[in-house]
């Protein structure tokens, strides 16, 4: 009866009275509503970081980290808490399904030099392939915004923030703050 | 209901007749399944645009803007403080015609008409549309408070629409001589950009300070009892700017009644305050196309079904961004591109006559107290019964007890907010 009523009102207003059909909250919908921090389908303009083409499994566990609070952050808890455990999973496959484009960034051909060799010896085992290797636990970093590698490895770096990964912790601990600058100028300079 | 004169009906009748370059009516037009027509051409307006193009390039989207190039509001506090130029904030349409085939119009929307599916311009052009999204901000209230019209605010700006108005409460700051009195009227809710009187108050003092000017006074009068991030911005500003700032609410005589812009005098129910820069931002209402398209309510904003924002009032026409009532989500920036992403989807389901998909919508809101120290508030929507809310347990502003280092980064992530998010429309 009360729909009854709803209806003709409709009608007299001049609006469809076509039921309303309802879907469910899509890839697309979810990952664009981050683009706006992140960049069109995840490639961002600096220092936010690139998300496009990620490892699903990593974007979702990544993600999953923030709602825990077992990754800090200053932003990220609050909005990853807005999600669900599958509007996580269709946010990373969204991402993880756009291409990872590597910008045009200005370094240090000095620091680059020093950045590779520092590279090679610590980092190379699981950043494989200069850094261009992505999977469940392992971020690309080659190509990825200097700025933003240089606020990582600043986490990795500060005692009193606890960062998910402790055995990157303890790698990173034993790098001088310079040895961080040249990683993020050598991984900077990567397409 | 749009008025349409008889010389405008006479300019329609010739438009059709000469076959105008957009033609009409909407349905013939080559490649293209639909036309979507777009007035207004900023967060939201401009969002849409792009984002309907990347959903379907079979949709033809026009872009009615009047204005020839976009400045942004978000960030023009930091003009006021000198730490931004205005070129900075300034965009122009160039990526969303070259790169993405929105076809971009710079003239001004007069009258539009919802039964025949059409809007008028100043520039006597004439466009059909299949689906019409109005996205003009906000319009001010001019008379809401005695004495303030628009030609006073050449002499007390509001500066909340950024340009000219930004200029000359610039060059006014940069005039005032140590031991100045600066006022911030500050509007009553609903308002577009919640924290940014706040902020402005902390920029300002940032940039005296800087000029060594410390004995100044910026006097915020409230209409309001509270405001966005309240507790963060009083820490802040102690923190930084000690006995320079204070905040007068509304219920401790703060609301503003009258003002005198010849003698920069403002008038509350009890008192009056002679300052040597008076700022007064007017309380608003849906910019002028809303009212002019008859798609405000008694509220002076836009009512819309909140899943698809179309107007409750005019089928196939839909509003957002800052003019439409979208429940607790704040007339923001990142409100009305992400109000804008989700209309682009329900108008590509309506049009493909599928499932409109279940919305999604999150606010991100920066404000910099000083330029190593801002604070963020968040928040994830989501559609329950028609109504757009908050996700329970998510959300909210950055913590009381954050580090200095946290502090640092929020303002690096705000200015990083500000490249993505115009990044997102107009490259």
């Amino acid at each position: 009866m009360k729909h009854h009523r709803l209806a003709l009102l409709a009608t007299l207003v001049g609006l469809s009275t076509a039921p309303a059909v309802f879907g469910q909250v899509t890839p697309s919908m979810l990952g664009n509503a981050c683009a706006g921090c992140h960049g069109t389908k995840g490639r961002s303009a600096e220092p936010m970081p690139i998300i496009s083409g990620l490892s699903q499994e990593y974007l979702e566990q990544t993600m999953k980290d923030y709602r825990s609070g077992r990754r800090p952050s200053t932003i990220m808890g609050r909005l990853a808490k807005g999600y669900g455990d599958d509007e996580i999973e269709a946010m990373a496959t969204f991402f993880a399904a756009q291409v990872w484009v590597s910008p045009d960034q200005e370094v240090d051909p000095g620091l680059v030099e020093k950045g590779r060799r520092i590279h090679v010896e610590q980092c190379e085992t699981c950043h494989r392939q200069y850094g261009r290797h992505s999977d469940s636990q392992t971020p690309r970093i080659a190509g990825q915004w200097r700025r933003y590698l240089e606020v990582v490895m600043e986490e990795y770096w500060k005692p009193d923030r606890k960062m998910p990964h402790v055995f990157m912790t303890v790698l990173v601990s034993r790098l001088h703050s310079g040895d961080l600058t040249a990683l993020a100028h050598f991984y900077a300079s990567q397409k | 209901m749009p008025q349409i004169t008889r010389r405008s009906l006479l300019k329609l009748t010739g438009a059709m007749a000469a076959l105008a370059t957009f033609g009409f009516p909407p349905m013939s037009r080559g490649a293209y399944r639909a036309r979507v027509l777009v007035v207004g051409g900023g967060y939201g307006g401009a969002t849409l645009a792009k984002y309907l193009r990347l959903a379907d390039p079979r949709i033809e989207v026009v872009l009615i803007e009047k204005e020839g190039q976009f400045v942004s509001c978000a960030l023009s506090n930091e003009v006021l403080a000198g730490e931004r130029t205005m070129e900075s904030l300034t965009f122009g349409y160039q990526a969303l015609s070259d790169f993405y085939g929105v076809k971009v119009v710079h003239d001004e929307v007069t009258a539009i008409d919802p039964a025949r599916k059409t809007v008028l311009t100043l520039g006597e052009q004439q466009f059909g549309y299949d689906r019409l999204v109005v996205a003009p901000g906000i319009g001010f209230r001019w008379g809401a408070i005695e004495g303030y019209d628009e030609p006073a605010s050449q002499i007390v700006p509001h500066a909340w629409n950024a340009g000219e108005q930004t200029l000359i409460l610039r060059r006014q700051i940069d005039a005032v001589e140590n031991g100045g009195s600066i006022y911030i009227v500050a509007p009553p809710n609903p308002y577009k950009c919640p924290p940014a009187p706040y902020e402005r108050a902390a920029l300002i003092a940032h940039y005296l300070q800087s000029k060594g000017k410390t004995r100044c006074k910026i006097i915020i009068l409230d209409a309001k009892d509270a405001f966005a991030k309240q507790d963060l911005f009083k820490q802040g500003w102690g923190q930084h700017y000690p006995g320079m700032i204070s905040w007068v609410s509304g219920s401790e005589d703060g609301r503003v009644l009258a003002v005198n812009p010849q003698t920069r005098t403002l008038y509350t129910e009890l008192e009056e305050h002679k300052g040597d820069v008076v700022n007064v931002i007017p309380p608003q209402k849906a910019g002028r196309v809303a009212e002019v398209a008859g798609l405000t309510d008694e509220s002076g904003w836009c009512p819309v079904d909140q899943r698809t924002f179309e107007s409750t009032l005019h089928k196939d026409v839909h509003v957002i961004g800052d003019a439409c009532i979208a429940g607790p989500m704040p007339k923001s920036a990142y409100s009305a591109s992400t109000q804008a992403k989700v209309c682009a989807a329900a108008i590509v389901a309506q049009l493909d006559g599928t499932p409109t998909p279940d919305p999604s919508y999150v606010n991100t809101c920066y404000s910099i107290i000083a330029p190593k120290h801002a604070v963020s508030l968040a928040t994830v929507y989501r559609l329950a019964d028609g109504k757009i809310v908050s996700v329970e347990g998510a959300g909210g502003a950055s913590s009381l007890n954050a580090t200095g280092w946290e502090r640092e980064m929020e303002a690096t992530y705000a200015h990083s907010w500000f490249e993505n998010i115009t990044a997102d429309i107009f490259r």
